[in-house]
């Protein structure tokens, strides 16, 4: 038997996968907290309680995200390109291209057939596009960030949102909501403007079908919808996209086993 | 040493410098960002240049007669206009560097280089006389083969050289500040013997390519994995130029030929068929197997330049990587992700 582990320490939420034998035996989502190293053990100890596996039992840990340098207990540490690609590569070995939109980046990842990165692009030093931004707009419109797929797709149109910096995109949300519009299609209107952006990234790494999509705001129906209408074609979505860097991760730890 | 003249673009001839009894010094800039530059300058405008205005209004220069600026570039134009009255002590003289090689390009700027001469000239206390400038192009070139002899060793394997160390040994050879810069032929070798000499060996041959390098980039490509074998930038390879012929007569002639011709710069708009064949010519050299490009925030040559190193980079099959940069150290946080996520491709 073989048990690893894998950590993914993001920006705003800690993930953690414990898999035995090629099979997720435990996960857990938490919110990052400034001391990486504690975030990690408590997610790693309670991935491993829900697997009902002792620490002792673990043949190997790979911490990926930002926050894997802080990790001292991972035996390596590998990019969440990496791992989002091998988790993705786990679930459908077919797919050629990864959308991954977590709290502060977002990325397109372009696959080989092996399952290998090819390539990638990133954003830049903008929170533009990211799951930070669709926070950020939440809370300027006082509804829950996990809402904000569904209203969006109640909307019959989305509000028009020119500019992507979310500094002024915010202050444009206020206006909208000044002049009266409804708070779902400014919602629809800004997932329209973070699938556009990521939709420009896709065609600038040339992405290919079949395409899919991790990280937490593949949670978000209406960012996934906007993101297949701008691309033009289906895009599939894990069960829990938000932990597949995670299990890409432990996956990792598995290979390097065998 | 003499007083010190600053320059910037290495299509300065730096031997015009020397042989009127001054010492050449680069300015590259500072750590940090740039709020006092940026009173006077633009915000779309290129790092670099507002860096190395921020260190003259900070007063952190040597003291210089005079200061070298090349408009080759639409941010090195508007440096020209605003170094008089903000930067620089001392006088400030211009050259207008042509965007392609051809004669009559030669012509323009041996001319150019004639006038800049004698405006040098009048600054100092020596006549400016063609045996002295053959002097001096013939020290400066004995020490350019040096290096070039140097990075060649280290693309064949004989030596072991990490980037950041020829990245600091360049550098302190143009400013000229250095005992490895002063010393003729010298090009930090005798350094080179006393170091302890990193192992990279079964790493992945980098180019590191772009306009200007932000100085710690070699280091943590380095620090993350990778091995920097090659430093395309115009404070790296490209200012140790190509070896000409000798012309005979006109050493203003040799000067431009010797500039103009070497490894063109992403601002020779007209010169993109060289460029791409001095690319052939380092991946097949240096046995390159993947390139990290820095774009400089704004620098409209670099940003089309690393379109045709993609073309170029799909046609070869290597692994190419884009870094942005703004030339203040920040970039650390923002590469390392990249950089790693790039390095394990291989």
């Amino acid at each position: 038997m073989t048990v690893t582990a894998g950590l993914d320490l993001g920006s705003l939420t800690t993930k953690a996968v414990v898999i035995r034998d090629g099979a997720i035996a435990g996960s857990v989502v938490m919110k990052s907290g400034v001391r990486s190293e504690d975030i990690a053990w408590r997610a790693l100890k309670a991935a491993l309680d829900q697997a009902g596996i002792g620490e002792e039992q673990v043949d190997g840990i790979v911490a990926t995200g930002y926050g894997r340098v802080r990790v001292p207990f991972a035996h390596r540490k590998v990019t969440e390109i990496t791992c989002h690609a091998r988790g993705i590569y786990h679930l459908w070995p077919e797919v050629a291209t990864v959308i991954d939109i977590g709290g502060q980046d977002s990325k397109v990842i372009l696959l080989d057939r092996g399952g290998k990165v090819r390539d990638f692009v990133m954003n830049e030093k903008c929170a533009a596009g990211t799951g930070r931004f669709l926070e950020v707009m939440a809370r300027s419109l006082e509804v829950n960030v996990e809402e904000m797929g569904e209203l969006s797709l109640a909307a019959p149109r989305g509000a028009s949102i020119s500019s992507m910096c979310t500094v002024f995109a915010e202050s444009e949300v206020v206006s909208l909501v000044a002049e009266g519009r409804p708070v779902a299609e400014i919602i629809r209107g800004l997932h329209e403007a973070v699938a556009q952006r990521v939709a420009a990234m896709a065609s600038r790494v040339g992405w290919e079908e079949p395409v899919a999509m991790t990280g937490g705001v593949a949670k978000n129906r209406g960012v996934v919808k906007s993101l297949e209408d701008n691309l033009g074609t289906a895009i599939r979505v894990p069960p829990d996209p938000q932990i597949i860097g995670a299990l890409g991760a432990a996956l990792l730890a598995a290979d390097s086993k065998k | 040493m003499g007083a010190l003249i600053g320059w910037f673009c290495h299509y300065t001839p730096v031997e015009i410098i020397t042989a009127l009894g001054f010492t050449p010094y680069r300015l590259l800039g500072r750590e940090g960002n740039t709020p006092r530059a940026d009173t006077y300058l633009v915000g779309n405008l290129c790092p670099y240049v507002k860096s190395c205005l921020e260190t003259a209004i900070r007063q952190e220069l040597p003291p210089l007669a005079g200061t070298v600026i090349a408009r080759s570039c639409n941010a090195m134009i508007h440096l020209a206009s605003t170094w008089p009255r903000y930067g620089g002590r001392g006088a400030t003289l211009v050259l207008d560097v042509p965007r392609r090689l051809d004669e009559e390009a030669v012509l323009y700027y041996s001319q150019d280089l004639r006038r800049l001469a004698g405006e040098l000239a009048r600054l100092g206390e020596r006549q400016l006389e063609d045996s002295l400038l053959w002097q001096a192009i013939d020290a400066w070139e004995e020490q350019r083969s040096c290096w070039r002899g140097l990075l060649a060793a280290r693309a064949r394997g004989e030596i072991c050289l990490s980037g950041s160390d020829v990245m600091a040994w360049l550098d302190g050879w143009q400013t000229g500040m250095t005992a490895a810069g002063r010393d003729k032929g010298q090009a930090g070798s005798a350094t080179i013997e006393q170091r302890s000499r990193p192992d990279f060996r079964g790493r992945p041959r980098l180019m590191l390519a772009g306009s200007i390098l932000p100085a710690e980039l070699p280091a943590l490509v380095e620090e993350w994995g990778g091995w920097p074998v090659c430093e395309d930038a115009c404070n790296g390879r490209r200012f140790l130029l190509a070896e000409v012929a000798r012309e005979t007569g006109d050493p203003y002639l040799h000067l431009a030929r010797l500039y103009l011709g070497g490894p063109p710069c992403p601002r020779m708009v007209a010169d993109q068929t060289r460029r791409q064949q001095y690319w052939a010519g380092v991946v097949n050299d240096y046995q390159i197997d993947g390139v990290i490009y820095h774009v400089m925030k704004f620098c409209d040559a670099a940003i089309y330049d690393f379109r045709a190193m993609k073309d170029f980079c799909d046609r070869r099959g290597l692994p190419l990587l884009r870094l942005d940069g703004d030339y203040t150290g920040g970039g650390r946080g923002q590469w390392q992700t990249r950089v790693e996520a790039f390095l394990e491709m291989f």
